[in-house]
């Protein structure tokens, strides 16, 4: 398996304008725990600040194997393309039989594949009726074009007909290749994307080996709510699957929206590595999923106005709601973060959280990185080294002030990709890596 | 004086055969044609159902920026929608206020909706042309690299406009189109491979096993019905796949024709064995076709019938019961359940007696009935789905004599006309239905109030798989086949459906044969 990823946070960084002593503050409601604060709780008085609000939610853990778990309703699309012939074919067949043993008479599979033309190879079907299910996997063939945009359009077509508002609905795409039947750009498979996302049913993409189109799997996963995963060793798409449906059964709540309103004199100025529609002093975007055990953080950069020393004021008012899958009614949470501000830059100091600074860091060193994708795309290979190498000394040097391995580890891969980029044979291989570690969520567990 | 008709039987041969060729191929063409049509039909009725509900949706959007925004959010799932007037003002996404990424994506990419009046021209076009008081419509604009979609509906001098995206169409009407079967699972059927491209005529989808060579021209094309009328079907099937030869036909030897007579017989002998065997051919392909389809029809149905029946067994209502509605949307969904799985029936029936008929095993069994009991049994299965379309049902009976009549075929032919009032006459007012009966000949008429019939396509309504193609039959699902059985049941009861003039709307004489009936009751 690939690298992977450290937790995906969802930050909402608050920016503090003048000293501000961030209060950070913590409520939970049943499965979702919410987090709210300020990179520092106190913030420099009498000057124009920016800071960051992160918003950590947290499923609980350890209630995936409750009998009281939602139902799952996945289909699993199966690029069987000519490229897909041989060895790999089998081993995704593999994964799908894998698949089917984290599965119980409560869930609902199907199986789709897809060349030039789209084969249902087993509607969707309740998952105790192994003997079908397992007949119609062995029916799979490798041989002719991509239809990508197809076959998952019919995959989804299979989950719609179980679904309802207690299951866990998934596409699981399996390619190895480029969509070259029907759309095919990353715009339109965004979406795709998109369009599944209303309706509340996500996408797992998974591409194998190095001929697959990374920004198209990539886009499509993420608008739609899911998560990219990055095989080059076909071998592991077993193990990949039977993790995948853990993190899949562990799922707590769905559809989290998240509302922050922030205080006067507190500008959003940016969401930090998420989708975020900001409206004057309201940021709203939505979690299609939280996993049990696993932080979502959002980051959010604020400006915030000149306040003097001695005050405290407020900064935003966070509102969860989502619906619990266990309980099957919809939880609010609400949590509000406010600031103290001073002249005595000791104070600010020590009001650092670590905890939200990293999370900080790293969002800001993936935009970098990102950049550097871009211009290496463009050509501009000494650019693109620059620009990593100066991610790399920065991310040294806040590893060492917040005293963290994370950053460490993200310094390191800079490193490495600094040096991989002026490679032309290995920029492939090294433009998935570096598209699926920009895109990858905080947690270093398997999530379907 | 051998030579001479040898010749003359020779050339004759040959240009038969050489017609029959154009006529086979016009034939093959007009079949696959209509396995497009088909194709159309099911995604008009997708794209009605989509229009139903973004109208829906369009309706429910309130005034005011934050209170579109908070509908939108909510109920609105996430749709994107926008509000003009007809001075050309954009109310929302508020134009120059602060507004999401996504409110300005969405002002960027129907730049050419807003900026300018072509909407409101739009809404002018429909309001003052043939459809006033519909006040609302596709719209079509170019963006993306294609066609895109929005639904307009007009309310005063405000215009609601909800997107559905290039994408969410291809993607729906994806979901909704047939998959490619998997090998073994239906041996015998016709290989070939359809194909729904775009306005550049790149594929969008593709089904069928058949994968044709780069280059190969299809068999047959057909552009969608409106508002997707800018992407198109195409067939395409190999050779062994149609239901005749088109090349390779009958070369005639001429120089062997010149031989004799009796070799010139053997010719002709072949010839017209040939020919009669490529009909053969055809028909069986027709009958194949619809048996298929019946096939396919029956089992979806019988899963709702059983499930449907459960329900009723677990909310312990009455389905035939036209009061267990009252105040229960349960019972009142299971009805409608009931009543589409009826119609089911129906569409079945009638597919499977075409096919009978095309086989030429159609027959009717005259049994002693009340022809007024008939009518009176049919009136009541249709009462509530007429009732529903605001029709009603008017009976005007004076054939209460006991006569020797085809009960089943009479419903079957009531039904079909039923049917087409319903979907075709709806707003109508009432249907009239009336019994006569004089010596042997029983006449019942069935006249609607609805929009009728142009005098030009009188006869052409009984011809099998034709459909008006005007905007009345836009929107209604048929079949195409039901007055053609309509016709065919009335002819071998020794009498005839016509179509008669009428003041208004349309009407349909049936005639029938009924001897009258002696000694016992039939069942």
């Amino acid at each position: 398996m690939p690298a992977l990823p450290r937790p995906l946070a969802l930050v909402l960084g608050a920016i503090v304008g003048l000293g501000a002593c961030a209060m950070p503050t913590r409520a939970s409601a049943q499965h979702v725990t919410v987090q709210a604060g300020l990179d520092h709780g106190t913030l420099p008085a009498d000057t124009k600040h920016t800071a960051y609000l992160r918003v950590a939610l947290r499923g609980q853990e350890g209630l995936g194997e409750a009998a009281t778990r939602p139902p799952m309703n996945v289909a699993i699309v199966i690029d069987k393309s000519g490229s897909m012939q041989g060895k790999k074919i089998e081993y995704a067949k593999a994964a799908a039989r894998a698949a089917l043993d984290r599965l119980d008479e409560r869930d609902i599979v199907s199986v789709v594949a897809y060349d030039s033309t789209v084969e249902v190879l087993v509607p969707a079907t309740r998952a105790s009726d192994r003997a079908t299910i397992l007949r119609g996997i062995d029916r799979l063939r490798a041989g002719g074009m991509t239809a990508l945009f197809a076959g998952t359009s019919k995959g989804a077509a299979e989950v719609r007909k179980f679904k309802d508002a207690k299951t866990i609905d998934r596409v699981i795409l399996l390619s190895d290749g480029q969509a070259n039947v029907g759309p095919q750009s990353p715009g339109a498979l965004a979406s795709l994307g998109e369009s599944l996302r209303r309706e509340g049913v996500g996408v797992t993409t998974i591409g194998m080996g190095l001929d697959y189109n990374e920004d198209l799997m990539v886009a499509l996963a993420r608008r739609s709510g899911g998560n990219h995963f990055f095989v080059e060793d076909p071998s592991q798409l077993a193990r990949l699957f039977a993790e995948g449906f853990g993190g899949l059964a562990s799922i707590v709540a769905q559809e989290a929206v998240v509302k922050v309103t922030f205080a006067e004199g507190v500008r959003p100025v940016r969401a930090l590595g998420f989708d975020a529609d900001i409206i004057g002093q309201t940021l709203t975007t939505t979690l299609a999923q939280i996993y049990g055990g696993e932080k979502e953080q959002l980051v959010v950069e604020l400006e915030v106005s000149p306040r003097s020393a001695g005050t405290t004021h407020p900064i935003a008012r966070i509102e969860v709601s989502y619906h619990d899958v266990l309980t099957r009614a919809v939880d609010r949470v609400e949590t509000s973060v406010a600031a103290t501000f001073t002249s005595d830059h000791a104070a600010i100091e020590r009001s650092l959280d670590r905890d939200v600074m990293v999370a900080v860091v790293e969002r800001l060193a993936v935009d970098k990185s990102r950049l550097a994708v871009q211009l290496r795309d463009e050509g501009k290979v000494r650019e693109a080294q620059e620009v990593l190498r100066k991610n790399q000394a920065w991310l040294d040097q806040e590893a060492v002030r917040l005293d963290s391995t994370r950053l460490r580890r993200l310094g390191k891969k800079n490193a490495d990709n600094a040096e991989r980029v002026e490679d032309p044979g290995d920029w492939n291989k090294t433009r998935k890596a570096m598209r699926y570690d920009n895109f990858a969520p905080d947690y270093d567990g398997v999530n379907f | 004086m051998v030579v001479v008709p040898v010749g003359a039987l020779t050339w004759l041969g040959a240009r038969v055969v050489g017609q029959q060729e154009v006529l086979a191929s016009h034939q093959v063409k007009a079949l696959l044609i209509d396995r497009l049509r088909e194709v159309d039909a099911s995604i008009a009725q997708l794209m009605d159902a989509r229009e139903r509900a973004l109208l829906k949706l369009a309706a429910a959007v309130p005034t005011g920026t934050d209170a579109i925004r908070a509908f939108l959010a909510g109920d609105g799932g996430g749709a994107e929608v926008l509000v003009v007037d007809l001075e050309g003002r954009v109310l929302y996404p508020p134009l120059g206020a602060p507004m999401s990424a996504r409110e300005q994506a969405l002002l960027d990419r129907t730049r050419t909706v807003w900026d300018g009046d072509a909407l409101q021209a739009a809404v002018a076009v429909n309001r003052a042309g043939e459809r006033p008081g519909v006040d609302h419509a596709w719209y079509g604009y170019f963006y993306g690299g294609g066609l895109n979609l929005l639904l307009w509906r007009a309310e005063g001098d405000r215009v609601v406009a909800v997107e559905l995206s290039r994408i969410a169409v291809m993607s729906d009407v994806i979901a909704h189109l047939p998959a490619t079967t998997v090998d073994g699972e239906a041996p015998g059927r016709p290989e070939s491979r359809v194909v729904l491209a775009d306005e550049s005529g790149e594929p969008i989808y593709q089904w069928g096993p058949y994968e044709p060579p780069a280059g190969e021209a299809p068999r047959a094309a057909l552009a969608l019905s409106p508002p997707l009328a800018a992407w198109s079907l195409r067939d395409y099937s190999p050779e062994s796949a149609l239901p005749t030869g088109l090349t390779g036909g009958l070369t005639f030897n001429l120089g062997a024709a010149l031989l004799a007579v009796a070799l010139a017989l053997v010719a002709l002998a072949i010839y017209l064995y040939r020919v009669r065997t490529r009909e053969m051919q055809l028909a069986a392909q027709r009958v194949s076709f619809v048996n298929q389809v019946s096939h396919e029809l029956k089992t979806p149905l019988t899963n709702i019938r059983l499930y449907a029946e459960l329900l009723a067994e677990e909310l312990d209502v009455d389905p035939e019961d036209p009061d267990a509605d009252a105040g229960d949307p349960a019972a009142r969904h299971l009805k409608v359940i009931t009543g589409e799985s009826q119609r089911l029936s129906r569409l079945i029936a009638n597919v499977l007696t075409f096919a009978r008929g095309q086989e030429g095993r159609l027959a009717v069994r005259p049994r002693p009935r009340v022809l007024d009991d008939v009518v009176r049994a049919v009136r009541a299965t249709f009462a509530p789905s007429l009732d529903q379309a605001g029709v009603t049902v008017v009976l005007d009976l004076d054939a209460a004599d006991r006569v020797l009549v085809d009960a089943d075929a009479v419903e079957q032919i009531l039904a079909n006309l039923l049917s087409n009032v319903e979907k075709y006459a709806r707003t109508g007012g009432e249907v009239r239905v009336t019994t006569r009966r004089d010596g042997d000949v029983s006449t019942v008429t069935v006249a609607d109030q609805g929009p009728g019939i142009p005098a030009a396509s009188r006869e052409d309504v009984f011809l099998p798989f034709r459909r008006l193609s005007d905007k009345l039959s836009d929107g209604a699902a048929g079949t195409g086949i039901g007055l053609d059985i309509a016709r065919q049941l009335a002819r071998l009861h020794g009498g005839d459906l016509r179509l008669v003039d009428a003041a208004r709307g349309a009407c349909f004489a049936l005639t029938l044969h009924t001897p009258p009936a002696r000694g016992e009751d039939g069942p």
